[in-house]
């Protein structure tokens, strides 16, 4: 508090407003008596006994732990799926895993031309052969002079279908190349 | 004093009869401070609140001090957290507070009726009034004030500066104030 002692004129001032009184707008009590009860209405509604607290807080915390355990299971088997799927996906043989180092083990070597590009997989195959319209005969040669090893059938006959197919359409591809180009040579040396 | 203790252990109890009485006893005191910190419809509004929160807080009531004092402390908070929500412009550039000299004829003043006195101080910025309010009536320092409006002592100073000067003004143009 400070202390206006010595000016007067405020010191009377202070005195003279905190002495100001006014009267209240009319009803004013009405008004408040009825939120007070509006107040006390509104805290009894509220108030909830002792035991029905404890018993609500115990279902909660009880709801609580089964949904964490549940969905923490939920989880686990989720993780499991995700892992066989990547394993079946890592497992399944394609041509170029499987098919091609058989056929590069054989005993007969097979050249496949490094342009030619043989891709095979278990869901799509695909063949491609841009540059066989510009073979030189020694490519030719080299290709139609070889013969796919006997060691192949077995390993293609194993592969899956698709796969299969694939191969066998490649050697047949071989196979009317070799014959194309026994067809030149006879006639060129006529 | 028997019968405001009387009063406030039936409030305390949150009899109905008991908060009638101290309704009665004190309505007038709150109106008041409500009327210089706010405008006649704020006050209005303020005047309910306060009552309130009397009623609702009585238990915290001691009885260490007067009555008057705790609810008019209540009244004078109430009020100020009014303002404060409806973010009323307290501050005002820092002015270097001179000394303040007022040679007024004592006399006109305190003659004059308060109610007359309390519309003047409401014609003053709200800042101004505030301040004027808290430190020459309510008896606050500029520290206390700068706390509880959440502004720099300096400001508190420079405020009441300004209100000084405005409301010699306006009792000089009512002719209630002279210069001698």
């Amino acid at each position: 508090m400070n202390n206006h002692k010595d000016d007067k004129w405020f010191a009377d001032l202070q005195q003279q407003l905190q002495q100001f009184e006014t009267a209240p707008p009319d009803m004013a009590w009405d008004a408040i008596n009825q939120k007070l009860k509006a107040g006390e209405a509104a805290k009894t509604s509220t108030s909830i006994p002792s035991a029905v607290k404890l018993w609500t807080g115990l279902a909660l915390v009880i709801s609580v732990v089964i949904i964490t355990w549940w969905f923490t299971s939920n989880e686990a088997s989720k993780i499991k799926v995700a892992k066989v799927q990547t394993e079946q996906k890592i497992t399944v043989p394609t041509m170029e895993n499987k098919a091609i180092p058989q056929i590069k083990s054989a005993s007969n070597l097979v050249t496949i031309q490094p342009k030619r590009v043989v891709k095979i997989s278990a869901k799509n195959t695909t063949v491609t052969d841009a540059k066989s319209d510009n073979k030189t005969n020694n490519e030719i040669n080299n290709v139609v002079s070889t013969e796919l090893p006997k060691s192949v059938g077995p390993v293609v006959s194993s592969l899956p279908d698709t796969a299969s197919k694939a191969v066998k359409k490649s050697t047949n591809f071989y196979e009317r190349m070799r014959q194309d180009s026994t067809l030149k040579k006879q006639q060129l040396f006529k | 004093m028997n019968e405001a203790a009387d009063v406030i252990a039936l409030c305390k109890q949150h009899n109905a009869k008991g908060q009638q009485q101290l309704y009665q006893l004190y309505s007038r005191l709150v109106m008041g401070v409500c009327v210089r910190y706010c405008n006649r419809a704020d006050a209005e509004d303020m005047f309910q609140e306060v009552f309130i929160k009397i009623f609702q807080n009585i238990h915290q009531y001691r009885g260490d001090g007067a009555i008057e004092g705790w609810i008019r402390r209540i009244a004078v908070n109430a009020c100020l957290q009014h303002l404060k929500m409806n973010k009323l412009n307290m501050s005002i550039d820092l002015v270097a507070e001179g000394d303040v000299h007022i040679h007024e004829n004592e006399n006109a003043v305190t003659k004059m009726a308060t109610k007359e006195l309390v519309t003047i101080i409401n014609q003053l910025p709200v800042g101004y009034k505030t301040v004027f309010n808290l430190y020459v009536v309510e008896g606050f320092t500029h520290k206390e004030i700068g706390e509880m409006l959440g502004v720099s002592e300096g400001t508190s100073k420079s405020q009441l500066y300004h209100a000084k000067t405005m409301l010699k003004e306006l009792l000089y143009q009512k002719n209630i104030y002279r210069y001698e």
